[in-house]
């Protein structure tokens, strides 16, 4: 039987400033975008480890600090968090890469060489103990990410899941030749919590979401921009649909505001 | 001794990155590791490449590492007791 689902928070760092359920927030004048994200903008408590946080890691904490901090999950322990991540953890590796031309390889680096490392930050940090999942390359990860936390509900595995989908590249990363040309040249991150209830305080729209393949010749990254088309969208409190394709991948997804 | 362990206290921050802290926020007696800082076996490996690249001293094992790196104090002390002697 399948679980009926519900979109209950979002948060996006994106371009042009920083989305969530209380508003929108333009960056600052010294702010170039999410790369700039401060900890003062995303936990209203001190975080030391903060500033150690490797670009995609800080990206992918930020949009998730943005809805964990700020409204309480029902269940720590039935909690899941899917990652997607178009580039992987390119840009970290070119860091490492750095310390070790550097003849000090960089032993902090070095453990955040992993795309899953983001996913071990947020649950450290607030105690989420529910599966995860982490979806790397240009095979439209953030669609996939949603697909896999969407199967996570349905399967009674989780009751919540943390939905990230991630592009983190810095301006250096582009020469390098295993980034392929359908990465998007700015960075973001977009992050929603889907339940299996509505919650309190959350924006309780109800959520139908289809997956399956596409013929259609579309671009990898832009699966991840209508990430940011459903992001205005709740911005907005708006019922509708995105339909997106990506890279052999299409979704259909709906939100439908509880009256 | 007290500039460098001044001098300590700045390095540890902006090499370990950290957030919120201040020098003067720093115990100079209080654990490095699993104190108030926060610091991990990771943030330690850091501070051995730190010690090898701005003081040229080497920690040999793990029971000395724990003495070094029992507070600030105690790596100020060993860095004084074991760099390179300037010609």
């Amino acid at each position: 039987m399948s679980r009926q689902l519900y979109l209950n928070s979002f948060s996006a760092l994106l371009p042009d400033g920083i989305y969530s359920s209380l508003g929108f927030i333009p960056w600052t004048d010294g702010q170039k975008g999410p790369q700039d994200v401060t900890r003062r903008q995303i936990l209203d408590k001190p975080y030391v480890n903060f500033g150690k946080l490797m670009l995609p890691d800080k990206l992918a904490f930020g949009a998730a600090s943005l809805i964990l901090a700020r409204y309480g999950l029902p269940d720590k322990e039935k909690t899941a968090i899917t990652l997607g991540i178009c580039a992987g953890s390119l840009s970290t590796d070119l860091r490492y890469m750095e310390t070790v031309a550097a003849g000090f390889p960089g032993p902090a680096v070095f453990s955040a060489t992993l795309p899953s490392s983001a996913i071990a930050d947020i649950a450290i940090y607030f105690g989420l103990k529910g599966p995860n999942r982490v979806c790397a390359g240009n095979a439209a990860s953030g669609l996939t990410a949603f697909e896999l936390a969407t199967l996570l509900l349905q399967s009674g595995k989780a009751d919540s899941a943390l939905v990230l989908s991630v592009n983190a590249v810095e301006p250096g990363d582009f020469e390098c030749p295993l980034l392929g040309p359908a990465i998007a040249r700015e960075n973001r991150a977009v992050a929603f919590l889907v339940s299996t209830a509505p919650q309190n305080q959350g924006l309780g729209f109800r959520l139908n979401a289809s997956f399956g393949q596409s013929d259609k010749e579309v671009p990898c990254d832009s699966g991840e921009l209508y990430f940011t088309e459903l992001t205005r969208m709740l911005l907005h409190r708006k019922t509708g649909s995105v339909a997106a394709s990506s890279c052999g991948m299409s979704a259909d997804i709906t939100i439908t505001k509880e009256l | 001794m007290e500039t460098l362990i001044n001098t300590l206290k700045g390095q540890i921050i902006s090499t370990l990155k950290l957030s919120d802290v201040k020098p003067e926020d720093i115990d100079v007696d209080a654990p490095l590791v699993g104190g108030g800082l926060g610091l991990d076996s990771i943030d330690t490996l850091e501070l051995l490449v730190l010690l090898e690249k701005e003081y040229g001293v080497t920690v040999p094992d793990v029971n000395i590492g724990r003495k070094v790196f029992g507070s600030v104090r105690s790596l100020a002390v060993y860095i004084e007791e074991n760099r390179p002697k300037e010609k």
